[in-house]
């Protein structure tokens, strides 16, 4: 079996005097796509953000694409990072740019002014993909919260070298038909790249089985599952069950 | 969400950032204007009003003890030099565009546009504070020497004006020499680079929504104030240690 | 010509609005409808915000004057008029304007996003709805606290800046502080004090019609409010030097 992609060990993180993370462990396989479900203040969204580097652990070993991020120097995360997609649960969209310098950020690394026609060829290519290719000179601010959620989508897409991306909750507040369209659309994207590992975070349950190789939950700020969706589903430890079988509880 | 960001480091971050890659000429020149178009008629206006209570107080009190008001410009000149200009111009830019810059790196943070920087493999300190920290370091002199000229000016105005002296007498650089040159050039250069990075971290250290960004805006105004009155101790002390 | 006369007319709208705010403010103090409680509440906020800054700056600037007038006095041997050169200058001009620049950053702009925050929300509508008048409800005891403040403040930061000096004298050019604190005493600045404190009074209710005039005129959410503080901020040191100046040439 190959390295995982990520890989947490022991992680605990805490904000103030709140413990949000409590002995994290999370092997994520390269090349899946893997599902993270857990209800309101789990710490779901604490973990994506410490997979995708935003935030340290407090303690434990974080490890993602091969380096443990404590260890490794400042020109080493950066070559993490850009090898790294990420869509914020609120977005975390430019507002001040456009949508298609939104892209180019993520493409180019933090450097849309030096972008090169190539650079504009992904960028467009990437905006067409999720039906914004009518739209690249409208402010983020002023697009639809519908549109703002794709650019979100197609910006975590953008970087070149991307072998990781991750999705916190990328479908909230749209109806069923748009978001199975848009699962269905990160689906196929991460399967047609090359060994890319895709983790997607939502409270369409059923959805998230359809597409993901494997689930995780996540309780009180440790992973308490992992498994196939069909393992989920016959999981008979009540926390999990709860979960699969009532999807309005963990909305959030 | 994020750890506090603290001053000292923000600025080292930012040169760390710039050394990997400058930030674009053309940012840079944007930010030098915006910083020097927002506050060079805020500082003229404050030094010119400055300047003329200095000589109207000044020669008052002179004339008070002594009949003669000859030092009352040469004085005015080499104070304005070495303390009130570069504090006061200090003071003015914090005003002018420190709470500007705090808003704008809060209204990141409280949308989490900080994280997407980092993941897209750029950071708050390259993106916000790099930039700036050149602009300021450019526009914050300049402004302090242009505010100085102000200040003289109209203060000079009032002294020939009013109180009858001789011009060649007011505008004599006599006891200027290049140590107080040199106690002005460093700290406005110091201002300019302590008001960037003071204001960003007010910024990045938002918490609570977007009135968490209010609160950063007005502390970024008194932290950097609080940081131009320090840099005057500082330079002022190791003048005075280097007898200069 | 169109920006000029534009200028114009901001310059005496605000100039206007701003007078109407005070006269509101003034005469509801006159009549005494500030509600005692709520004078008190300001006066309180007012110094507990402002006080740390203002003794660390009058702090700074008391040992600044006495590292750039020692070679002064040295040169000149004129050890026993530094204490009065010292008094001189921070009584008359530098401590009051210094303490109203950092009293208007800080208590200024904290009354402006206050009162800017109540005007976006609504609050002011909902005052009117009750039959309150809310200039006179909410600026009057924030001028009360403001006028009365800044004066108090102002003569404890003489007192702090003439400590400071003293013991920046001793350290600096090694003058007893009894030699430094006599010269003060002796130098017959009390009128310089005096007057010092007399015009904080009017840096006082200045800061306090700019701060109350920006605040309750703020339209367009959070970043409205943001812009109100930054210009109260701006216009309140405007204000603070045009009526030093006036002042100064009034009674000397």
């Amino acid at each position: 079996m190959p390295d995982p992609a990520v890989d947490l060990s022991g992680v605990h993180v805490r904000f103030n005097d709140r413990t949000i993370l409590q002995d994290c462990n999370l092997r994520l396989g390269a090349g899946l796509i893997h599902g993270i479900v857990g209800s309101g203040g789990s710490g779901r969204s604490t973990l994506l953000k410490v997979i995708g580097t935003v935030i340290p652990a407090d303690a434990g070993r974080v490890t993602i694409l091969g380096h443990d991020i404590d260890q490794c120097g400042g020109d080493v995360l950066a070559s993490i990072r850009s090898r790294i997609g990420f869509q914020f649960q609120n977005l975390a969209l430019f507002d001040s740019f456009d949508v298609i310098d939104n892209v180019l950020f993520a493409v180019t690394g933090g450097d849309p002014d030096g972008a090169e026609v190539a650079d504009r060829e992904r960028a467009v290519e990437l905006l067409d993909s999720v039906g914004l290719g009518d739209f690249l000179h409208r402010h983020a601010g002023q697009l639809s919260g519908g549109m703002q959620r794709r650019l979100a989508i197609a910006r975590a897409f953008a970087p070149r070298q991307a072998m990781l991306h991750i999705f916190d909750d990328p479908v909230a507040g749209l109806d069923p038909v748009t978001s199975s369209r848009i699962l269905g659309l990160i689906a196929s994207r991460c399967r047609s790249g090359t060994g890319t590992t895709a983790v997607i975070s939502t409270h369409e349950i059923d959805a998230l089985l359809a597409i993901c190789d494997l689930v995780h939950v996540i309780h009180q700020g440790s992973i308490i599952f992992s498994g196939t969706p069909a393992q989920a589903v016959g999981n008979r430890q009540e926390v999990v069950a709860r979960l699969f079988r009532d999807p309005v509880l963990h909305r959030g | 969400m994020n750890r506090r960001v603290n001053e000292i480091g923000l600025l080292i971050q930012a040169i760390v950032a710039m050394t990997r890659r400058p930030p674009p000429l053309r940012r840079i020149v944007r930010e030098v204007f915006s910083c020097g178009n927002r506050s060079i008629v805020f500082v003229c206006v404050t030094m010119a009003f400055f300047g003329m209570i200095l000589v109207y107080e000044g020669c008052m009190q002179a004339l008070a003890l002594i009949p003669d008001l000859s030092s009352a410009g040469p004085a005015t000149i080499r104070s304005t030099i070495r303390v009130f200009g570069p504090l006061m111009a200090g003071l003015m830019v914090s005003f002018r565009v420190g709470a500007g810059i705090a808003a704008e790196a809060g209204t990141m943070v409280v949308t989490e546009q900080d994280g997407a920087l980092l993941v897209s493999g750029s950071s708050p300190a390259e993106w916000l504070v790099a930039p700036r920290l050149v602009a300021c370091i450019i526009a914050v002199p300049a402004l302090t020497v242009v505010g100085c000229l102000a200040g003289i000016l109209a203060g000079g105005a009032l002294g020939v004006g009013w109180f009858g002296i001789h011009p060649s007498d007011f505008f004599s650089l006599s006891m200027v020499d290049r140590g107080d040159a040199a106690v002005c050039a460093a700290k406005s250069l110091l201002n300019g680079m302590a008001i960037p990075v003071f204001a960003a971290a007010a910024g990045l250290n938002t918490r609570g929504g977007s009135e968490g960004v209010g609160v950063a805006a007005t502390s970024a105004v008194v932290r950097s104030c609080v940081a131009v009155a320090v840099i005057e101790f500082l330079v002022s002390t190791v003048a005075r240690v280097a007898g200069a | 010509m169109g920006l000029t006369s534009n200028a114009a007319t901001t310059v005496l709208e605000t100039t206007g609005a701003m007078a109407v705010t005070s006269w509101t403010a003034l005469t509801a103090l006159v009549r005494g409808r500030a509600g005692r409680r709520q004078a008190l509440r300001q006066i309180a906020i007012v110094s507990v915000d402002s006080l740390p800054v203002l003794v660390l700056i009058s702090l700074l600037s008391g040992f600044v004057m006495v590292l750039e007038s020692a070679s002064y006095v040295e040169s000149l041997g004129a050890f026993s008029l530094m204490g009065w050169a010292f008094g001189l200058v921070t009584l008359s001009q530098l401590g009051p304007v210094l303490v109203a620049l950092m009293f208007a950053a800080r208590a200024g702009a904290r009354t402006t996003a206050e009162l800017g925050a109540m005007a976006v929300t609504g609050q002011l509508d909902a005052l009117r709805l009750l039959g309150i008048d809310p200039v006179g409800y909410l600026a009057a005891p924030r001028f009360l606290a403001m006028i009365v403040m800044l004066p108090l403040m102002t003569a404890l930061c003489d007192a702090i800046a003439i400590g400071a000096g003293a013991v920046g004298a001793a350290v600096v050019v090694g003058l007893g502080p009894a030699l430094f604190l006599q010269s003060i005493a002796q130098g017959g600045l009390m009128d310089e004090f005096l007057l010092g404190i007399a015009r904080t009074f009017l840096f006082g209710g200045a800061i306090a019609a700019v701060s109350c005039t920006f605040g309750f005129r703020v339209r367009g959410g959070a970043a409205g409010a943001g812009r109100a503080v930054n210009d109260c901020v701006v216009v309140s040191a405007l204000a603070v030097f045009v009526i030093d100046l006036i002042f100064t040439i009034a009674v000397l």
